[in-house]
């Protein structure tokens, strides 16, 4: 062996032992730290690879790097996060925002990562520019993010009135404004700033509810991890060149961070020129497989539409069938009973206890006997007294008929009932039982200070006569939406309904070959039901 | 002043029993059952009925059945005649009675002051 070999193998053996060494010391003193991540981007989201990443995962990386700290990541739902943090699974919880309802569980830094607030994008030809110009406008936002509601409290207060159309997540926001969904979409600014350029989108100068992006820590525990951040962060940010400006710049696109190689430019545009080729193949197939889907999702709806009519169809034969007989067995006995408590009322001296008995008695048979009357309603196949109406007269005498309940409820009416629609060949009678029932519904949804819109309207060019009764009320629970019609169906058993007026009101209006249609507010907040007449 | 005469064909006994003793409390009526409408014009002829309370469904012959039969007899055909019955609502009859292709009728269950009202308004 050559002493030259001799002298590389010694020191590869001492290079060797030394790392080993590092690794054992490494080892010993870095401290684990678990930290709970979701998606928020840019603040924190995992890349394709599933790797954490962002503004807050740069930031805190670099601070364990400082304090020896050897962190672990574990990625969640947003409730997850919550949720381990309490029960102990993780550390820390990055990008949480304070409020009093989560200081009772958990103890923020006070230094911000950063500060989000919300931040409204429009379509250019929505032309909206501020708070003042989105009266009437689509605003889309995430259900349930807090900008979102917050957005919706701001124009709730200032009564502007908007419709409001809900996406998945941000993505799905900028996606309804390029295809035309909405006019406005509410966003995070640190996700505008880097996803909302271009497309047709421009920022407002709607800006609110500012937010500071904070960790958080099991509530008494792991201060010191809080309080290095703290530390941390606030002598970073005190720097101007800090990595805390170079991270920020990084995520959020500065200038600084948008001066190009000229090479890097025209290797760029080259690139461009081939995604630009692929956008526009991706694009036509794009239209392509989207009218495809819409066919096939017109066709199922339909292929769904006219099962659920039949299923309502067998069971309206089941109970029309039903009905009579019914109804025959159970009035003779009620008859009987009425007519004996009317008997016993005269013959009995009436002491206060028997007077209550023979009012519970003839209650009950009311009760008994209105379930009977729906019943009937319901499968009535009794001739039509049709005769030539106006809608909004109608409309009126039902108005007429509820006013006094409306008044005692504090609900405000509201009429929008568009002038000079045609007349309309109907059964009055059965059409006012329709508009009523509906009013009542609409009623026993609400609660005080509610509001309910009866509205008309002419279609003219599919020649149709619609009437509305929107509500801003308790709205209708999923599991209900498709029982609605059902007959028996109520959700106020106990409190005086029998779940027939619906039924009844579906039977009336086909029996007038209309349509009827019940679903929740596009806003979110009441139900509308809609009936559609060829004038 | 005279009793009013009713009589009520109902093929449920009680129902006439009931309708008897309620009526008949007040004293101004006299009301006479029949279980059956077979032998309605007979029983008619013989009491002189000023107003007839009928029900529709029954299981030997139908209430329209009888009311036919009434109408065609000279002696009873101008006794009014009012359908009681189970399987129509108010909100077709209206509360005191109303009419139904032509016929005046009566839902159940009915109480007495629905009744006299309506025997009020069709009797002679
Ligand atoms: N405007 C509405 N908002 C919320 N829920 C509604 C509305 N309209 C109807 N519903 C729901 O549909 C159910 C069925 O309504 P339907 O009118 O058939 O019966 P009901 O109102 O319960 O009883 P009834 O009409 O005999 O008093 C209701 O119990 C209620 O749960
Ligand atoms: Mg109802």
């Amino acid at each position: 062996m050559s002493p030259e070999r001799n002298i590389m193998k010694k020191i590869l053996f001492f290079l060797a032992l030394i790392l080993f060494a590092a690794n054992l010391y490494a080892a010993d003193t870095l401290i684990p730290v678990k930290v709970g991540i979701y998606e928020d981007a840019p603040l924190v989201f995992t890349g394709p690879d599933k790797n954490p990443q962002g503004i807050c995962v740069d930031l805190l990386d670099k601070i364990a790097q400082k304090e020896g700290w050897k962190i672990e990541y574990l990625y969640g739902s947003w409730p997850e996060c919550l949720e381990r943090l309490k029960s102990g699974q993780i550390d820390l919880l990055v990008d949480i925002i304070y409020t009093d309802e989560r200081s009772k569980l958990y103890d923020f830094t006070k230094e911000s990562f950063i500060s989000d607030w919300g931040e409204a994008y429009a379509t250019r030809e929505s032309g909206v520019r501020s708070i003042l110009d989105i009266k009437d406008k689509i605003v889309a936002g995430v259900s349930n993010d807090m900008f979102y509601l917050e957005f919706r409290k701001l124009t709730k207060a200032f009564n502007i009135k908007c419709k409001f159309i809900e996406a998945g997540d941000y993505p799905g926001v900028f996606r309804m404004l390029e295809e035309g969904k909405a006019d406005i979409g509410v966003v995070g600014r640190l996700y505008g700033a880097r996803y909302g350029q271009g497309h047709g989108i421009e920022r407002t100068a709607i800006v609110f509810s500012p937010q500071d992006s904070l960790v958080a820590a099991q509530k008494g525990k792991n201060q010191e991890l809080l309080e290095a951040i703290d530390r941390d962060i606030s002598l970073m940010k005190e720097d101007k060149n800090s990595y805390y400006y170079r991270v920020i710049d990084k995520w959020l696109g500065n200038a600084k961070a948008r001066r190009f190689l000229s090479f890097l430019f025209w290797f760029s545009v080259s690139a461009l020129g081939l995604l630009l080729l692929f956008i526009s193949l991706s694009v036509i197939l794009k239209t392509q497989v989207a009218r495809r889907t819409r066919d096939l999702t017109a066709a199922y709806a339909k292929l769904k539409e006219t099962q659920e009519q039949l299923i309502q169809a067998a069971k309206m034969q089941v109970v029309g069938g039903l009905a009579s007989g019914v109804a025959h067995e159970v009035k003779n006995p009620l008859t009987i009973i009425i007519q004996g408590v009317e008997y016993l009322e005269r013959k009995i001296p009436p002491d206060a206890n028997i007077r209550m008995v023979f009012g519970n008695i003839k209650n009950a048979v009311g009760r008994a006997d209105s379930i009977i009357r729906g019943l009937l309603d319901f499968s009535r196949v009794s001739k039509l007294e049709m005769t030539h109406e106006d809608v909004n007269l109608l409309c009126e005498r039902c108005l007429a008929l509820m006013k006094h309940q409306f008044d005692k409820e504090r609900i405000r009416l509201v009429k929008e009932l568009q002038p000079g629609i045609p007349g309309i060949t109907v059964d009055k009678n059965k059409i006012e039982q329709v508009v009523i029932n509906l009013l009542m519904n609409a009623l026993q949804a609400s609660s005080e200070e509610g509001r309910i819109i009866l509205r008309t309207r002419f279609e003219e060019e599919e020649g149709e006569i619609i009437i509305e009764v929107e509500d801003s009320g308790s709205g209708i629970s999923p599991e209900a939406l498709n029982k609605l019609f059902d007959p028996f169906f109520t959700t106020k058993r106990g409190k005086g309904g029998t779940g027939l007026g619906l039924s009844v009101v579906k039977n009336i209006v086909e029996m007038h070959n209309g349509k009827i249609q019940i679903r929740n507010n596009d806003s979110g907040k009441g139900a509308v039901a809609i009936v559609t007449f060829k004038a | 002043m005279l009793k009013k005469r009713i009589l009520v064909i109902d093929d449920e006994e009680v129902i006439g029993q009931m309708v008897k003793m309620n009526l008949e409390d007040t004293g101004e009526y006299a009301v006479e059952n029949l279980t059956s409408g077979l032998n309605a014009v007979g029983a008619a002829v013989a009491f002189k009925p000023d107003f007839i309370l009928l029900d529709v469904v029954m299981p030997d012959i139908d209430g329209p059945a009888v009311y036919n039969n009434l109408k065609e007899n000279k002696d009873t055909k101008d006794i009014p005649v009012v359908f009681l019955t189970a399987i129509a609502t108010d909100q077709d009859t209206g509360a005191s009675g109303g009419i139904i292709g032509g016929r005046p009728i009566l839902s159940k269950p009915i109480t007495t002051r629905k009744l006299i009202e309506c025997i009020k308004k069709y009797s002679k």
